[in-house]
């Protein structure tokens, strides 16, 4: 991880969605350092996958700014996009592009040179090899989960958002997805990992990004959001499933009426 | 650069491998004769009709029918620009697929780009269907050269889909300045009201129609051009009438005088739409939801079923005791309920009073004699049931067979499966039939007719109520055979949304074989209920038709659970990865 001085290659500063009357994001911020893991997590319907599609340019937020490498998204889209990677928690594939066409397709749309020297190391990686001419439907869920990753690893992003990228897989599949998201960290990336498996998040995150009713409740180190909840609460939580659990249970406590 | 070949590429790879998946899926031969019998079709269709069309054995439209053609097209494109605006436009353009929310909308495209996609995709779906449409209604048409129509069909349908684009794509920008943008759509559509009933009630003044009397063809035809051609009525409509009148040219000269003006609207309403600088991700998010959504809803439910967004508890109990197979008769019923809604009974009372007034107008009669005509209605309608209904009604196999993993797994032999799952719409069939025969037999018992005496009534609808849910049961067998026997077709046309040979032929071989199984069937079930109700009659007159029906129902009823056993047995071996 490199050192934390240096500019954030994610930085987002008060992010806001709405959707009509229902405000699912409010005045989020926080950042992604080159190199580093950052895991978000929250309850359901916490605004995880809103600020995700914001973050990757699929809708646009109504407030804040969202800044990849000191270019913001919303004044310079298409420069920051082809920065910037999303794999949804749902594979989806094009019913009738095969495995490889998926990853031409990516490498002309981004303009990738010699992709097929990347793609051929990416089907090791992945351990696709033998399914590259075929089509979604014939591959498993896991399968189409690694195509899509693959897919994102292909253009080398600096940013790499990632909704529940293990759903899907075999213990097998999820320790080499587990070593690429790492490989990719080492390499300079950031990556931003939304999932509800608190112990992978634990495992693989170096800092950890706690939302619920779309505002953060807790963002630092596990290390860190354990002091802040023993200065606050006094006792100490263990893992981050118990920090997660204190954490959340205070921010969802009914308060008083608004003055 | 790039994004356009990439486009093209995923457009051109996808419709490559969409065809090789369709070859290679013929190897398998049910699938085979269900893409011939498709093909065959399409030939008779569109290939023989073409042939015929270019030897010129359509008489084209004299010039006053083409001028009332003109106009009728000319109607109904007002009417369709006049609900795009009161309605607020089409969301078809904003409907990406999943794929193409997470590809296309994460790639370093502009948001015109974007847009550009979703737009040049929607015109070269419309050539497709104006292609086919020709290749329909062109003898039907008979006005134009086959080029002239085709290019006025896709300019028509590009220029109001384009429209409807633009209306939707006007209205979420005003949307997003919240109660002032409601203010301003308002405003718009208030304009727009006036405007259309200023020049409505300047035409009507200004042109009196000719009187009743006088209306001939060639009196209407010199009105509507006089009405059409005048101002500012021709100026409104110059727009909608371009492609109209590209469709109606007679000669290639007409033609290529005509396309520049059409050409111009098209590229003005494509720029109006690609223009739009509103935020139409979320809408398009939204709307490729629902279309996922949709296609699941059909996958497992056919096409047209949709389910409420909020279902209602369900007040059908569950039977205390009965074999562990009547859950599943149990469910669908259920499910039944919940995706017919009031809207399909209203439907079916609409139909029942369509059909009585059009005896009562047609044959003239008395008011005393709307009970008699009631009567007819509801029994044609009870015996249209029973032999269509099955056609319909699908709360069985055909909805559950994406699911038939799960109930393979479930502690039941394959024909209790099937028998649980048929068992449910002939229940419903069954229902409405009596309700029906009921009707009728009550509206018959109140009048006086002599040739209704002597058990007639009694002896028809207790007939029909035993023979005709057995007649649905067949016809149910049938349907689900087609589900177990071609899985893919269930599940594939909700994929394939209905389009393609395979699944026009699928609906070819599915109605002849109902019919084809129904007269089989029917042989031995109606031959014993006729020498029944024959051998009776002499002894016990029309009331003899109830033990002929009985007998007949039995003998269809035990068809049908042979049918049934079959079917379970195949059941038991559907591979639905075929």
């Amino acid at each position: 991880m490199t050192e934390p001085t240096e500019p954030a290659t994610l930085q987002v500063e008060g992010l806001g969605k709405i959707y009509g009357e229902v405000r699912a994001v409010t005045g989020l911020s926080f950042d992604v350092r080159a190199g580093e893991i950052v895991g978000l997590v929250g309850p359901n319907g916490a605004g995880k996958t809103s600020t995700l599609r914001c973050l990757s340019g699929i809708i646009p937020p109504n407030e804040g700014q969202i800044r990849v490498a000191g270019r913001s998204l919303g004044d310079d889209p298409v420069a920051v996009k082809r920065d910037l990677a999303f794999i949804p928690d749902e594979p989806r594939l094009f019913e009738y592009l095969t495995a490889r066409e998926h990853l031409a397709f990516i490498a002309r749309l981004y303009e990738v040179e010699g992709w097929e020297g990347k793609a051929a190391a990416l089907w090791e990686e992945l351990e696709l090899k033998g399914k590259e001419d075929a089509l979604p439907s014939e591959l498993s869920r896991g399968m189409k989960q690694k195509l899509t990753i693959a897919c994102a690893f292909l253009r080398d992003p600096r940013v790499i958002l990632l909704d529940e990228p293990l759903t899907g897989l075999d213990p097998f599949g999820i320790r080499k997805v587990k070593q690429s998201l790492r490989a990719r960290a080492r390499a300079g990336a950031a990556l931003l990992l939304s999932s509800h498996l608190l112990p992978i998040v634990e495992e693989l995150c170096d800092r950890v990004l706690v939302i619920a009713g779309g505002k953060r409740v807790a963002f630092g180190t596990i290390a860190d959001i354990r002091a802040q909840l023993s200065a606050a609460q006094g006792g100490g939580a263990g893992s981050l499933e118990d920090l997660f659990m204190a954490i959340t249970a205070q921010a969802q406590e009914p308060r008083g009426p608004e003055p | 650069m790039s994004a356009a070949s990439a486009v093209a590429f995923l457009w051109s790879r996808s419709v490559r491998n969409w065809a090789r998946a369709q070859v290679k899926r013929l190897k398998n031969p049910r699938y085979l004769v269900a893409a011939a019998a498709g093909a065959f079709y399409f030939y008779v269709l569109l290939v023989r009709r073409l042939g015929t069309s270019s030897s010129g054995s359509g008489e084209p439209a004299g010039p006053e029918m083409q001028v009332l053609i003109e106009a009728g097209l000319t109607a109904g494109a007002v009417l369709a620009v006049i609900s795009t605006w009161v309605f607020g436009g089409s969301r078809a353009l904003l409907q990406f697929t999943e794929a193409e929310v997470q590809f296309l909308f994460t790639a370093p495209l502009t948001r015109r780009a974007v847009l550009q996609v979703r737009v040049l995709k929607t015109l070269l779906r419309t050539a497709l269907s104006a292609a086919i449409m020709t290749l329909l209604f062109r003898r039907a048409f008979s006005t134009s050269a086959g080029l002239a129509l085709g290019l006025g069909a896709w300019l028509s349908f590009s220029i109001l889909s384009l429209h409807g684009a633009g209306v939707a794509l006007l209205r979420e920008s005003l949307w997003e300045h919240g109660r002032s943008g409601w203010r301003k759509w308002a405003a718009t559509l208030a304009v727009l009201a006036v405007a259309v009933g200023a020049v409505a009630s300047w035409a009507a003044g200004a042109h009196p129609s000719p009187p009743w009397e006088q209306l001939t063809l060639p009196a209407m035809a010199e009105w509507v051009v006089q009405i059409m051609g005048s101002p500012p009525l021709s100026y409104v409509l110059w727009p909608l009438r371009a492609p109209i009148r590209v469709a109606m040219s007679q000669d290639a000269g007409e033609l290529l005088s005509r396309l520049p003006a059409a050409l111009v609207v098209l590229g003005a309403l494509y720029l109006w739409v690609i223009s739009s600088g509103v935020a139409f991700e979320e809408a398009a998010v939204e709307a490729s939801s629902d279309r996922a959504r949709r296609l699941e809803a059909r996958r497992r439910a056919r096409a047209g079923v949709r389910l409420p967004a909020r279902v209602k508890s369900s007040r059908l109990p569950m039977p205390k005791r009965g074999p562990p197979w009547l859950a599943l008769t149990w469910k669908n019923l259920i499910a039944a309920r919940r995706i017919t809604g009031p809207a399909a009974v209203i439907a079916v009372i609409g139909l029942a009073l369509a059909i009585t007034f059009s005896q009562l107008s047609r044959s003239g009669a008395a008011p005393a004699e709307i009970p008699t005509l009631i009567a007819g209605g509801a029994a044609s309608i009870a015996a249209f049931t029973s032999v269509f209904g099955p056609l319909w009604v699908a709360a069985d196999l055909r909805q559950d067979i994406s699911m038939s993993d799960v109930l393979r797994t479930l502690p039941l032999r394959g024909w209790q499966v099937v028998l649980g799952e048929v068992l449910a719409s002939t229940l419903l069939l069954g229902l409405a039939q009596w309700v029906l025969w009921i009707i009728a037999a009550a509206c018959a018992w109140s009048r006086d007719v002599p040739e209704l005496k002597g058990g007639m009534i009694q002896g028809v609808a207790l007939g029909g109520m035993l023979f005709g849910p057995a007649l649905s049961m067949a016809g149910l067998c049938v349907q689900n055979a087609g589900a177990v026997f071609f899985p893919r077709w269930v599940t594939a046309e909700a994929r394939l949304e209905g389009r393609g040979f395979e699944a026009t032929g699928q609906r070819l071989l599915t109605l002849v074989g109902t019919l084809l199984v129904l007269v089989v069937a029917l042989v031995p079930a109606g031959g014993v209920g006729a020498v029944t109700a024959l051998a009776g009659w002499t002894v016990i007159g029309p009331w003899a038709l109830v033990p002929g029906a009985a007998l007949g129902a039995g003998v269809l009823v035990v068809e049908c659970l042979l049918a049934v056993r079959v079917l379970g047995h195949a059941f038991e071996r559907i591979d639905l990865t075929e």
